[in-house]
């Protein structure tokens, strides 16, 4: 990244490859929508090329993208919040998608993003963040602007709450 | 220990982070309460399925969207960095403007004279408008065929670029972006034709074209684009290719499993 920052554009390829598909489903966990998190996730990269002069030398690029994943997110999120406070439709929303979702898929998979969706926003980011996307605790506090062990105290509420409602469902 | 210890260290005992005496004091506490037990295999197999889940591949037109937007801030970026005066005696001076403005001045002069010609009557305005643009078209053309040969990649890019702007592009056009990619020294160059000709991949010509291309490139981007764009239009004769980038030895991890996943969803 830093040679991209330097002015060598070209060199943004292989971060795209390497991200893109990551944080697609980053995404794509999150909002449950397959066509806003593949805008969700062009934006993102077009910020990174846009704001490509904000990037600070000594952070790891990883954490820098996953910030500005999440700060997109949040946006995402107020957003859909102002449209859905005038239309009030939230929860057949969410209803709705799990129903799209391809017949073959197995019925666990199915049961655990329904478990997910029911989760406060915060706890399925860091579930997100850690499980799906396999980062680090030390990563994610990075993101977060927290420390290691407030995530791991963080995380463990989230999966205790998660495997609650998981096996309440059965 | 007690059950809350065990319970705040769950995590880490499933990850298998934590050294030998926790981990160790945490089994034999597990032989004798079920209550933690069971909890733990609820946890393992919630954290056991998230581990299953299979990433999910976003539609093509991401890639493609990315490298255009890449592309056009490559050229502005080229637009900037040279001070105003500078461009403008290199833009003159560079051979293929030169060809552009004697195109133009063609064009300029033939549409004069046939408004000066006496006795003619003139056409209507749109069947000229419809003639210029085909001119544009064609210089359009002349400009992208004159500026592949460049020495610098990002004009031949540009070159490339200019094939978007070409409406139903000839054999010429193709074949001039097909040779490109399977020639051009540099990648960034083959990958833009390659990003142009995935456009026209409703033509079964082209897409024959693409699937010999995969037998001979060696770059991983480019192997794995070509094998994306030819799976996504269910092009079943890329199978063979894939197969044979399968078991070679030489090629990267990634690039094999784009092919696995490609011939799984042909066949």
């Amino acid at each position: 990244m830093s040679r991209v920052k330097q002015g060598n554009l070209p060199e943004m390829s292989g971060l795209f490859e390497r991200y893109h598909v990551k944080l697609f489903n980053f995404f794509l966990k999150l909002t449950h929508d397959q066509s806003v998190s593949q805008d969700l996730t062009q934006n993102l990269f077009y910020r990174v090329i846009k704001y490509r002069q904000s990037y600070k030398d000594d952070n790891s690029f990883k954490s820098w993208i996953y910030q500005m994943a999440r700060n997109m997110h949040i946006d995402y999120c107020k957003q859909q919040k102002r449209s859905s406070d005038r239309f009030e439709n939230v929860e057949e929303y969410d209803e709705n998608v799990i129903d799209h979702k391809p017949v073959f898929e197995e019925e666990e998979f199915e049961r655990l993003d329904k478990a997910l969706t029911k989760l406060n926003p915060e706890q399925l980011e860091i579930i997100v963040l850690s499980r799906y996307q396999g980062l680090k605790y030390e990563e994610i506090s990075k993101i977060q602007n927290s420390t290691v062990a407030a995530i791991k105290v963080q995380m463990h509420r989230a999966i205790k709450q998660l495997r609650e409602i998981y096996f309440k469902q059965l | 220990m007690k059950c809350e210890e065990v319970e705040s260290s769950m995590l880490d005992y499933l990850d298998k982070t934590l050294d030998k005496t926790q981990r160790e004091e945490i089994d034999r506490h597990l032989i004798t309460c079920e209550r933690c037990m069971d909890e733990v295999k609820e946890f393992q197999s919630i954290l056991r399925e998230m581990d299953e889940t299979e990433m999910e591949k976003p539609d093509e037109t991401l890639r493609i969207n990315f490298y255009h937007m890449l592309q056009t801030e490559i050229n502005k970026q080229k637009a900037a960095n040279k001070p105003l005066q500078r461009k403008q005696i290199s833009l003159w001076a560079s051979p293929w403007m030169k060809v552009a403005a004697g195109i133009a001045l063609v064009i300029a002069g033939a549409f004069i004279g046939r408004i000066f010609q006496p006795g003619v009557k003139t056409e209507s305005s749109s069947a000229q408008l419809g003639e210029l643009k085909s001119e544009v078209t064609e210089m359009k053309k002349m400009l992208m065929f004159t500026m592949l040969n460049e020495e610098s990649p990002s004009q031949r890019i540009k070159a490339v670029n200019y094939a978007d702007d070409i409406p139903n592009p000839d054999q010429k056009v193709i074949g001039a972006l097909l040779n490109t990619l399977n020639k051009d020294k540099n990648v960034n160059v083959r990958l833009a034709a390659l990003y142009s000709l995935a456009k026209f991949t409703n033509s079964q010509q082209v897409r024959d074209s693409l699937v010999k291309s995969l037998e001979i490139q060696n770059e991983p981007i480019i192997q794995i684009a070509l094998m994306n764009i030819l799976t996504e239009k269910k092009e079943i004769k890329a199978v063979e290719p894939m197969r044979k980038i399968m078991s070679e030895k030489n090629v990267m991890k990634e690039v094999k499993e784009t092919a696995k996943k490609g011939i799984e969803v042909l066949l």
